[in-house]
């Protein structure tokens, strides 16, 4: 598998296995690419149909390789950091916050991420973003903050 | 009962059932050693996060004599599959293979703030 990726990580690229070592070749030596191979599986002891070791000649056990480890990608929830695929970490959020006018609630944030609302958006340098009831309404709110993963939280406010 | 498997100096043939191996066409042959199998050159996943682009280009790695078979589907955000190309080329331009690479190009130049706009390609190459 080749994975092309921007500076932050982002990945837009990713080709599959079995790479043509001719398509490899297009690619080795390129910036923000990396290369996953398939790796062999669980190496297992074998047995003879009483459940005794088998031996080789030198009396080591006899073991065989079981399925193989084949790397998987998804442009959307992973993400490359020094030169390793990793998943994009998630944060925990309510997915709906209902209030009544008046009052207010607090959610933990990725520190430096953006809060979008109808368009405007909003810096939250501290990591805690905090959600007013000023007056009835219903509305989304997206949190971005690279490398995690988009979060959007439904508001409703009531009246009191 | 027919005949279905035939092998002479102009290779080997075997026909679907029922079909008579002597006088089958092509559509009723099941193997046919002259038949060109193409094999798969690369497949991929290529997502345009920018509106900024245009197009972009996949190389393979190797220059074409005849042309490649390909097959692109292309996909929106929250709108699915919105087109897809099955064939050696595209007449229309959108998804086109050139001696050394495949251009694909986004369909939806009118809907060009929707991205992330997502390619998932194939290429198959008749002389691997």
């Amino acid at each position: 598998m080749i994975i092309q990726h921007d500076a932050d990580g982002r990945i837009y690229h990713v080709v599959n296995d079995p790479v043509h070592p001719l398509v490899a070749q297009q690619y080795h030596g390129q910036p923000n690419t990396i290369f996953l191979s398939p790796m062999p599986g669980e190496v297992e002891p074998l047995y003879d149909e009483k459940g005794n070791p088998l031996l080789d000649q030198f009396g080591e056990p006899l073991t065989q390789v079981v399925g193989a480890f084949v790397p998987v990608c998804d442009i959307m929830s992973d993400y490359v950091e020094n030169g390793k695929l990793k998943k994009r970490p998630i944060f925990i959020h309510p997915p709906e916050i209902e209030l009544a006018v008046g009052e207010s609630v607090v959610i933990d944030v990725p520190a430096g991420a953006t809060a979008m609302v109808d368009d405007q958006s909003y810096t939250i340098d501290d990591g805690v973003l905090e959600i007013v009831g000023e007056m009835p309404a219903e509305y989304e709110v997206t949190v971005t903050k690279w490398p995690y993963m988009e979060a959007k939280i439904q508001v409703v406010i009531h009246e009191a | 009962m027919v005949n279905r498997v035939l092998l002479d100096t102009n290779g080997l043939k075997v026909s679907a059932i029922g079909k008579d191996v002597f006088t089958a066409s092509n559509a009723d042959l099941l193997l046919n050693s002259n038949f060109i199998t193409p094999n798969l050159l690369i497949s991929g996943t290529y997502t345009v996060t920018s509106t900024r682009i245009t197009y972009v280009y996949i190389p393979f790695g190797k220059r074409f004599t005849k042309a490649p078979m390909f097959a692109v589907q292309q996909y929106l955000p929250g709108t699915g599959q919105i087109d897809e190309f099955y064939g050696s080329y595209d007449s229309r331009g959108r998804f086109v293979t050139v001696p050394s690479r495949i251009k694909l190009q986004p369909t939806f130049m009118e809907l060009r703030t929707l991205v992330p706009c997502t390619f998932i390609y194939k290429v198959w190459d008749y002389s691997l």
